[in-house]
């Protein structure tokens, strides 16, 4: 008997490294991140986050336009998202016929997997020149009064066409996680309001879609933490241009295209990395609180079930 | 009390103490009917990339689609314009299994120890963890594999820009996927199974062993191909700690230790001027896309087929 | 568990993967930090040179990594364009082999890293390129460096500005935003290119200055000489900057940038010998090489934006084996690589002979 327990107890030990090895990576990455951002912070401060100059020769930096850009597209593309995601969800749920749901739902969920870079090259390809010679000129023609819409440089780039590609990014997760919140509600409710008469809309509206709101807004939360990491489809659309854009077809600049084109040069001077440092603690420290509310939530609706469209495809 | 006698319906009885009015009822199946268009037509938008995104590397790339494509190395100038993308591929297997040299026994291992020693409060630590770090952006893993793994300056490792430093990194983002779903998988073992076996006297190595792998296996390996799955379409990390390689690498560390990689070939290609290139990106977006689609599709096929005790999609 | 017993094999595989993952990792981890033992034939080591690094000198790195590959095939040349920063920084820390630049090393680099050494191997350029329908492709516009310093400060915004018209006669230029392309990443043809408007605007040199990666104040970023000239070429309006290479291999038009002297001289590489030529005669150049070319040369025909191309090499190399090989390829590229066939044939002007010498000390300091 001794033998066994021993044995156990060997095994125990093993697992217990890796155990300890994920706690590790988890510490590590919060380590460098404040260790290397540290000079940053302590030589500029919490003015760093609203200066808008950004200039390594003078060694002023400031992250309000990389921060600037990177909420602004992540919230135009949850404007984008949300009402479609709800719609899809919605669909998959309610109305698609069951024989279908399963293929339908393989599509959306397929979504999730395709790697940015696909994505960006999608949008460089197709997006930025729909954009260029159909939108932009149409907005120039018909909406050049209204400043948030107007057209200053007619070249498919900036905060829209990133935000637009970063919509269908994040889509699938929000999608799928409404339509599980859905899947959620008791059918015997749902049954009751059908036989008073409701219509799929009435139960919807009336029983669904408030027993399920919590979800949604877990799966939004979520989204909001994906699209604002987003990195490779970002830097390859909005332009790279460390200003705050006064339009939605401007130019801007996020935090993870900053330092996806700088990082390894910035290295060369110890303010300048650790303010590209102090970049990417900003970046982790919302995704660490933004996933800490959104998990929580849905914790609490879906029961800590996972859907394909959390995990993404790079 | 007007409203009733207006809309005359042939059983009374039915409708005592409401109201009903038929142009509200019309109304009502009007907006469903509304409704239920907007979410098609969401649907047709939400869908719609997949194919297009598909169709466009298709019908751009479909000439470069060939055996030649996939088993030479590029040259000419720029880079790639003759030649086809072997270093890519090659890279990526590197890539895979040096990630999964790190990720698969710290996933695996992590998922058994929580099912089977842990305690609430280490568990609920741990899951924590680890889903905070599926949420961490990748970008940041770059960060975090320039200084540890990659840079010859300062701590660390010093593995310089290679497969070793840009495998690793991808093993960090692969590993809390791993760790999730073979929990998952565990968890979702009937605790019969698990509990029957020690109750005859096996160890918790032995009930590993005889059941847990076992009955967990679907689980696991849906979680090697979505971690899998997953990397191959990385690039913000290798931007830090890899980079890429038009050739083929003489080793896994420092000089000659960069290994090339689809997805940074795609990244490369893309801002070139040069035609010829854009419709090699979207060629070798059309491999990528392929290799993802499969291991979805087989995670989904794994998932069917051990469906009885593994329903986790 | 009837499915379970028949998976039975892949149970074991799965076991003796996991097994042979954690028996490899530390092996992996220690085994490969050791490079390759070096070959006993040749003269040359053999094993890997990794050269990263400038966009607007890849065009030729390639071409001498096939050719210097085809000499030592024991050695592979493994080119990438990354960016001048990346180069420099990358070399100092150790990541690669061999930094390439434009931009020589400034006090500042030189204070952050005085274990490197930049080693010029051939001369190049920085022009603006431009996208302007209605202007025949084979024409050179001709332009100011205090005019393109007002386009990229942006103060200059439509192509139908008076001033176009004024210096190019004769030519119709639409009524059409100009769109201001500039590198994202940091970029030693951007050095060069700063360099020259810092020169030359008092403006620019008071709000901008001179460096790899400036704070603009107009336009949009994009990755690489490459992307440049994608994006330029894709923009009507469009107005950029890259080196003779980039402009050749791609059929760009480009300006005739006024000099010192007061001519508008056109890139190539008889201009840009004559500008390296005349700052080397005005004497006093320094053996170190960290002065620019830029602008303050007197020749009449030099172009203006001219500046030697680098390798950025760490003067103690942990390796004898690299040393070696690092020595001998650039010894090479110093004799026969600057030969037409590699240097002319992409954009590049040969190093002066009367150059050499320093050079070849500069290269003695690696060891």
């Amino acid at each position: 008997m001794f033998n066994l327990k021993y044995k156990d107890d060997f095994y125990k030990l093993i697992l217990s490294v890796f155990i300890f090895g994920i706690i590790l990576i988890f510490l590590t990455v919060v380590a460098v991140m404040l260790y290397y951002s540290y000079p940053a912070i302590i030589r500029y401060g919490l003015p760093f986050l609203w200066t808008k100059e950004w200039n390594p020769p003078k060694e002023i930096f400031g992250a309000a336009t990389f921060i600037a850009g990177t909420f602004m597209v992540t919230f135009l593309a949850l404007i984008f998202a949300v009402p479609l995601s709800l719609g899809i969800g919605i669909f998959l749920e309610e109305y698609c016929p069951a024989f279908l749901r399963g293929f339908f739902t393989i599509i959306i969920e397929i979504l999730a997997g395709i790697p940015s870079v696909v994505f960006g090259v999608w949008g460089v390809l197709t997006i930025v020149p729909w954009l260029r010679d159909s939108i932009e000129p149409f907005f120039e023609k018909h909406f050049s009064y209204i400043p948030f819409l107007k057209v200053e440089e007619n070249i498919g780039y900036g905060i829209l066409a990133a935000s637009f590609v970063v919509t269908f990014m994040i889509l699938p997760i929000i999608a799928s996680i409404t339509k599980d919140s859905l899947a959620s509600v008791p059918k015997i409710i749902k049954d009751g309001a059908f036989a008073t008469g409701a219509t799929k809309l009435d139960v919807i509206r009336d029983v669904s879609l408030p027993h399920a709101y919590k979800g949604i807004y877990g799966g939004i939360v979520l989204g909001f933490g994906r699209a604002v990491g987003e990195t490779i489809a970002v830097v390859l659309l909005i332009g790279n241009q460390a200003v705050i854009p006064k339009s939605l077809f401007g130019v801007g600049y996020t935090i993870s295209a900053v330092l996806a084109n700088t990082f390894t040069f910035a290295v060369i001077s110890h303010i300048y990395a650790s303010s590209e440092v102090e970049l990417a603690l900003i970046l982790l420290l919302v995704s660490l609180i933004i996933n800490l509310l959104g998990r929580n939530v849905l914790k609490r609706v879906i029961g800590g079930k996972f859907s394909r469209s959390q995990f993404g495809g790079g | 009390m007007n409203e009733p006698d207006k809309n005359k319906i042939d059983k009374e009885d039915f409708h005592l103490n409401f109201p009903i009015n038929k142009g509200y009822i019309k109304r009502r199946k009007i907006y469903n009917n509304i409704a239920f268009i907007l979410a098609v037509v969401a649907f047709i938008i939400g869908g719609f990339p997949v194919f297009h995104i598909v169709y466009s590397a298709f019908i751009v790339g479909y000439k470069y689609l060939n055996w030649h494509f996939i088993s030479t190395l590029p040259t000419g100038f720029p880079i790639g314009a003759q030649g086809g993308i072997l270093n890519a591929i090659v890279g990526d297997l590197y890539l895979i299994v040096i990630a999964s040299c790190l990720a698969l026994p710290l996933g695996i291992g992590s998922g058994f120890y929580l099912s089977l020693f842990g305690k609430k409060g280490i568990n609920s630590i741990i899951r924590l963890l680890n889903e905070l770090m599926v949420g961490i952006p990748s970008v940041v893993w770059g960060v975090m594999g320039f200084y540890v793994l990659s840079t010859n300056a300062g701590l660390g490792f010093h593995f310089g820009f290679s497969a070793l430093a840009g495998g690793l990194t991808l093993g960090f983002i692969m590993t809390p996927i791993i760790t999730l779903l073979t929990e998952q998988a565990v968890n979702r073992i009937p605790a019969s199974y698990i509990e029957g076996a020690l109750s005859m006297g096996a160890t918790k190595w032995q009930a590993t062993k005889s059941v847990v792998v076992k009955a967990a296996m679907g689980g696991i390996f849906t979680g090697i191909l979505l971690g899998v799955l997953n990397i191959i379409g990385q690039t913000a990390p290798l931007l830090f700690t890899n980079y890429y390689n038009t050739g083929m690498p003489t080793g896994i560390t420092g000089p000659g230790g960069a290994v090339g990689d689809l997805a940074m070939l795609i990244f490369i290609y893309i801002h070139e001027p040069s035609r010829i290139l854009h419709y090699k990106a979207e060629a070798a977006s059309f491999v990528l896309l392929f290799f993802v689609f499969a291991l979805d599709i087989g995670m989904r096929l794994i998932t069917r087929l051990t469906v009885k005790i593994f329903e986790f999609f | 568990m009837r499915f379970n017993l028949k998976k039975i094999g892949l149970k074991k595989s799965l076991a003796s993967l996991a097994v042979l993952s954690i028996l490899l990792a530390p092996l992996a981890l220690s085994g490969c930090a050791k490079s390759k033992a070096p070959a006993t034939k040749a003269s040359v080591p053999s094993g890997t040179i990794t050269i990263s690094g400038s966009t607007m000198l890849y065009p030729l790195n390639s071409v001498w990594a096939v050719a210097y590959h085809k000499l030592h095939p024991s050695v592979t040349v493994s080119v990438a364009s990354t960016g001048s920063g990346f180069g420099i920084s990358n070399a100092a820390d150790g990541n690669i082999t061999i930094g390439a630049s434009d931009a020589y090393l400034t006090k500042s680099f030189r204070k952050r890293y005085p274990d490197l050494v930049n080693v010029p191997v051939a001369l190049d350029d920085a022009q603006v390129i431009y996208n302007i329908p209605g202007i025949p492709s084979n024409i050179n516009l001709k332009m100011t460096p205090k005019l393109v310093a007002d386009i990229y400060l942006g103060k200059i915004k439509n192509w139908d500005n008076p001033i176009f018209k004024k210096l190019n006669p004769g030519y119709k230029f639409p009524n059409l935003h100009i769109f201001v392309v500039h590198r994202a990443d940091a970029s030693g043809t951007t050095f060069d290119f700063t360099s020259l408007l810092t020169d030359t605007s008092k403006t620019w040199a008071n709000k901008v200055g001179r460096s790899l990666s400036p704070s603009w104040p107009v336009g949009s970023g994009y990755l690489g000489s490459d992307a440049v000239v994608a994006a330029v070429k894709s923009t009507k309006g469009g107005i950029g900057y890259v080196g003779l290479g980039w402009i050749i291999e791609y059929h760009l038009s480009s300006s005739a940038m006024l000099n010192k002297a007061g001519n508008y001289v056109i890139g190539s590489v008889k201009t840009i010998a004559a500008a390296a030529n005349s700052a080397l005669k005005a004497g006093g150049f320094p053996t170190d090489f960290d002065k620019s070319i830029v602008w303050n040369v007197s020749a009449k025909d030099a172009y203006p934006d001219s500046n030697f191309e680098f390798w950025m090499i760490m003067k103690k190399q942990k390796n004898p084996n690299t040393a070696k090989r690092i020595k001998d390829l650039v010894n090479w590229a110093l004799g026969p690589g600057q030969a037409a066939k590699y240097t002319v044939k992409t954009g590049f002007a040969p190093l002066p002979v009367s150059v050499m010498g320093n050079v070849k000390k500069l290269l003695a300091k690696v060891k």
